[in-house]
């Protein structure tokens, strides 16, 4: 198109896998002693689109070429032989008797359900005017930086049922991995300039949830905690007193005693929706011309400097690697790798 | 050109995949796999399928739950306390109870395998690689371990599901509701096990009728079963269900339970108990006919019982048994009872640094009679509380029946050809406390970490009323299934004494009990004076000392520590009576009597023996209780709903 300048690529997927292994409850009778292998009853889907564009073109002694490309995924939870829910709201829960698994969320394959947080307790006073009664004793657990949650179902009580699907998928949920972002995209540029070249590429992700644990979340005895953490919670004004004023921070105060702090059940507090976009590779190079090395009988002298992972743009916490396999943030991200080389070919 | 060529080459795919397109060669049978036709046209594979069905049922009981009594597991033994006490520790607290689900066998796996088995044996590729009487032969061994199995289920749960001859399978999407069989009655369940019998012992008899060394033979070691062994589990299956008939009205009536359609799942009509008699006489009496013998030995009546249990050497009454084989290395399997069980004072021991763990009681040993028919009660003090004065300290026991000195090893009694110096201490004062009418005052003190016997007041296996482990707390070591042969108590040898599950004697005592049961005085006393006189060297009884608790007594002497006395007083309804849970209840107390030797230089009583006996330390706390609610072991809910809502669960269960 356009003599070749512009192209442009869109494709839309839909798969569907069926026959996944699994077992029925089948409920034999004992006195049958059989153990049946499993059949092939459940269906996945897997849906989305994919895109690019790219653009290449010579404006006088530059040639250029820049494109980007996307691509949207969700991965969604099909048939599934003999759920058998005991209530609608089991079945919206995704709970099914007996099993512990929320199936909710892999029908989904989004967020889990969860409490969302709307807000935290500014001040002691705050906490005893507080209408929405948090821990079922009339607030009397919560210090000034302890998370406020919406009460989903207005009844003036945050309980088990005012969870709901909040977030995209958690990292936590996917043995230690970063949670697959439902949106992956990327954009390159690259430009030739006489003997002169460069490149850049980035890559993004979007739409999935960082879950903060461990060093990002808690302060545990006789455990190391991040000091980001510490940079970020809520404290004392004078740690001798506690009757000194809290300053609230964005997280609650850190409590020695319990690393749970305003509810047990899992909520948003903690939690960050992510973007961000990396600096892949970038690459700027000079090539010396064929005619300056023809008298050394080198055919091809090329000097460069080049980076991996040299940027991040995000919104994580502390700016860690968003790409990072731990929610305590303590493992090793992507290396930032910088090179200046000289390539010679004889 | 071109398009001709191609359509020649169509063809030739055409034709290809019309004649030669599945290939013989792809049928491969599997390397790593022995299938069904190889093994039930193999003999080898046949015994070896069957070893392991042997194997499978070691435990006797329950894969689940471990089994019952086993001389495998010394500890099992204290398990039934009024015969045994762990001697490791201090005194146990809390109420020791029998716990409903101890013995819990459920086992239909097993039934399943067996029934594939049979079905493999009854194919006629089969039928065609060997002779009939082997065929037979090996569909009998089936039968009769099919039938074990389910007594053992039966037993422990009452009425189950027959299923019979049925594999049960699976194709996928089937509906499984068919499948929900309700539960037999208790009764009808007793009647297939003894059909069973019945039908076993007939192939046995045909195998035997044909091939002179099957079916009809003693077996080596009594390792596998036989017609004998087939009738032996008649005789025991018919006593049972008639024990249960007669006697759950009569002493544990809540012990019944009806389905929804009025099936006697648990419970058997009281009107059923004369034929369940009838039936467990006839077999009694016919396994006597076999090539079985009671080993007796009118110079040795004490030796002749301990061989007769524990040796297999020249043994002619053990029907069945669990066979072993020392050392225990190659697959074979020995057991460590010697090592864990026997005296290991110097002389007796192998070196071993266990020994002395299982202490039978005085329970036990006063449960045996004396020769002259004399109070069994062992006097150790006379009616003003004065010490009763004995020459020789083994006195109290030769004077008891012969089979005591198989069971036990009661103080200065000779065992691997030296005495075994149980003392508990000695007395060096007659004096007693409040002016003369209180307790005396004894000298013990630690047992010698020498292990040697010496000068010290107390042996060096005790006994001793002390916490430490390995030290005889009860007064007696036991002597069944103990092994004398040198070196049993160490690895790798270890004992290869066996676990006999049928002796002649329990035809005898059946007989007994069934005649006596049918109002047949005469052969119900021939039978069991047979046990008491051959074997015992005890008073016969007669028509009028012939009571029910004298073969309740006879059943125990005569199977102490062969895994029979729970189950008897189970069947009998007597559990609960005897094992009350109260202080010094003369069953359900576990007793100790402890020997001191007569230290008084110049008195005339030195070097005579005293007896003290007083509350097992280990059980002093703790008399063993039954509860009325642990006759059956307990259905487990997820049998019922969802797996087969047409099962009920057992007394004493809400569902």
């Amino acid at each position: 198109m356009l003599n070749n300048r512009l192209g442009i690529e869109l494709a839309y997927f839909n798969r569907t896998r069926t026959g996944i292994a699994a077992s029925r409850d089948l409920f034999l009778a004992n006195l049958t002693a059989i153990t049946p292998g499993q059949e092939n009853l459940n269906t996945d889907k897997n849906r989305g689109v994919d895109g690019s564009i790219s653009w290449r073109d010579r404006v006088g002694e530059v040639s250029y070429n820049i494109g980007g490309n996307f691509s949207y995924g969700r991965s969604i939870t099909g048939f599934r032989y003999n759920r058998i829910y005991s209530s609608d709201f089991n079945r919206w829960r995704g709970i099914v008797n007996g099993n512990g698994n929320n199936f909710a969320a892999d029908r989904l394959n989004g967020g889990p359900f969860q409490l969302v947080t709307v807000g935290q307790f500014q001040s002691w006073e705050d906490i005893a005017t507080y209408p929405i009664d948090q821990d079922g004793k009339g607030n009397q657990t919560f210090r000034p930086g302890d998370f406020k949650f919406k009460d989903t179902n207005g009844d003036g009580f945050i309980t088990d049922e005012d969870r709901i699907i909040s977030g995209y998928g958690l990292n936590t949920a996917n043995n230690g991995n970063p949670a697959p972002a439902l949106l992956n995209f990327g954009f390159n540029f690259g430009a030739n300039y006489k003997n002169f070249n460069f490149s850049v590429d980035f890559a993004g992700g979007t739409m999935f949830t960082f879950d903060q644990s461990g060093f990002l979340r808690e302060w545990e005895p006789n455990k190391n905690t991040s000091q980001y953490l510490f940079d970020n919670a809520s404290y004392y004004s004078d740690i001798w007193d506690r009757n000194s004023p809290i300053i609230v921070g964005k997280y609650p105060l850190l409590l020695q005693q319990s690393a749970i702090v305003g509810s047990t059940l899992t909520h948003t507090g903690y939690q960050t929706n992510v973007t961000y976009v990396k600096m892949r590779n970038v690459e700027i190079g000079y090539t010396i011309p064929y005619t300056v090395l023809k008298k050394f009988g080198v055919s091809n002298f090329k000097v460069y400097v080049s980076g991996q992972n040299v940027l991040q743009i995000s919104n994580m916490p502390a700016n860690i690697d968003a790409e990072i396999a731990s929610s305590g943030g303590n493992a090793m991200p992507s290396p930032r790798i910088l090179t200046a080389g000289v390539q010679v070919k004889f | 050109m071109r398009t001709k060529f191609l359509y020649c080459f169509f063809a030739l795919f055409v034709v290809n995949v019309a004649f030669i397109g599945c290939k013989k060669e792809l049928t491969v049978k599997p390397n790593n796999l022995v299938l069904d036709e190889d093994v039930f046209t193999d003999k080898s594979l046949i015994n070896s399928v069957l070893a392991r069905f042997y194997q499978s049922i070691y435990t006797d009981n329950a894969a689940a739950n471990g089994g019952g009594q086993n001389n495998r597991d010394w500890n099992s033994f204290q398990q039934d306390p009024d015969d045994g006490v762990n001697n490791n520790g201090g005194p146990s607290t809390g109420n020791l109870t029998f716990s409903r689900d101890r013995y819990k066998t459920f086992d239909y796996a097993r039934i399943r395998e067996l029934n594939q088995f049979l079905a493999g044996i009854r194919t006629e590729a089969s039928k065609k690689a060997m002779s009939p009487a082997e065929n037979a032969n090996f569909e009998a061994q089936g039968m009769f371990l099919r039938a074990y199995v389910f007594f053992n289920m039966v037993k422990t749960l009452g009425g189950l599901t027959i299923v019979e001859d049925k594999v049960f399978d699976y194709v996928a999407g089937q509906d499984v509701t068919p499948y929900r069989l309700p539960r037999n009655s208790e009764a009808d369940c007793y009647k297939y096990i003894i059909d069973q019998c019945d039908k076993t012992a007939a192939k046995f008899a045909t195998a035997g009728a044909q091939v002179a060394d099957l079916g009809l033979k003693k077996t080596v070691n009594s390792a596998i079963a036989n017609k004998w062994t087939a009738l032996m589990l008649k005789a025991r299956a018919a006593i049972y269900a008639a024990s249960i008939a007669k006697y759950t009205p009569l002493r544990a009536a809540g012990n019944v339970k009806k389905d929804s359609k009025g099936v006697d799942v648990v419970g058997i009509p009281a009107s059923m108990a004369n034929e369940f008699y009838t039936t467990a006489l006839a077999a009694a009496e016919e396994v006597m006919t076999g090539p079985y013998v009671l080993q007796t030995n009118s110079a040795n009546p004490e030796l002749a019982f301990y061989q007769a249990t524990t040796l297999k050497a020249a043994n002619t009454e053990v029907i069945w048994a669990t066979d072993r084989k020392s050392p225990s290395t190659n697959g074979n399997v020995a057991i460590t009872f010697t090592r864990d069980v026997a005296p290991f004072d110097k002389p007796h021991s192998d070196g071993q640094d266990n020994g002395n763990s299982l202490g039978p009681t005085l329970n036990l040993v006063e449960a045996f009679e004396n020769k002259d028919g004399s109070d069994p009660k062992i006097r150790d003090f006379d009616a003003a509380g004065n010490h009763i004065f004995y020459d020789d300290v083994e006195a109290p026991f030769k004077a008891k029946d012969a089979r005591l000195w198989g069971t036990v090893i009661w103080p200065y009694a000779v065992y691997r050809g030296t005495p075994v110096p149980l003392r508990a201490g000695e007395l060096r004062s007659l004096t007693r406390s409040n002016g003369g009418t209180g307790s005396y005052t004894y000298t013990v003190n630690a047992p010698s970490s020498s292990r040697a016997d010496g000068p010290e007041a107390t042996g060096p296996n005790g006994p001793a009323d002390v916490s430490t482990a390995n030290i005889n707390k009860t007064g007696f070591n036991m002597r069944k299934w103990v092994d004398e042969t040198p070196n049993s108590g160490i690895g790798p040898n270890f004992s290869e004494i066996w676990w006999p599950r049928f002796r002649l004697s329990e035809a005898y005592l059946i007989a007994a009990e069934a005649a006596f049961e049918l109002g047949q005085t005469t052969k119900a006393l021939t039978n069991i004076n047979k046990i008491r006189v051959d074997r015992g060297r005890i008073q016969p009884l007669t028509a009028a000392t012939l009571t029910f608790d004298k073969i309740v007594n006879e059943n125990r002497v005569e199977f102490a520590f062969e895994d029979h006395r729970v189950w008897d007083l189970i069947r009998w309804r007597m559990a609960h009576i005897y094992w009350n849970g109260i202080t010094d209840d003369p069953v359900a107390q576990a007793m100790e009597l402890y020997p001191y030797r007569v230290n008084i230089a110049g008195n005339p009583n030195n070097g005579k023996w005293v007896f003290r006996r007083a509350r097992s330390y280990r059980r002093v706390t703790t008399p063993f209780t039954f509860n009325i609610d642990s006759y059956y072991s307990t259905i487990t809910s997820t049998w019922v709903n969802p797996n087969n809502p047409t099962w009920v669960g057992n007394p004493y269960q809400t569902f």
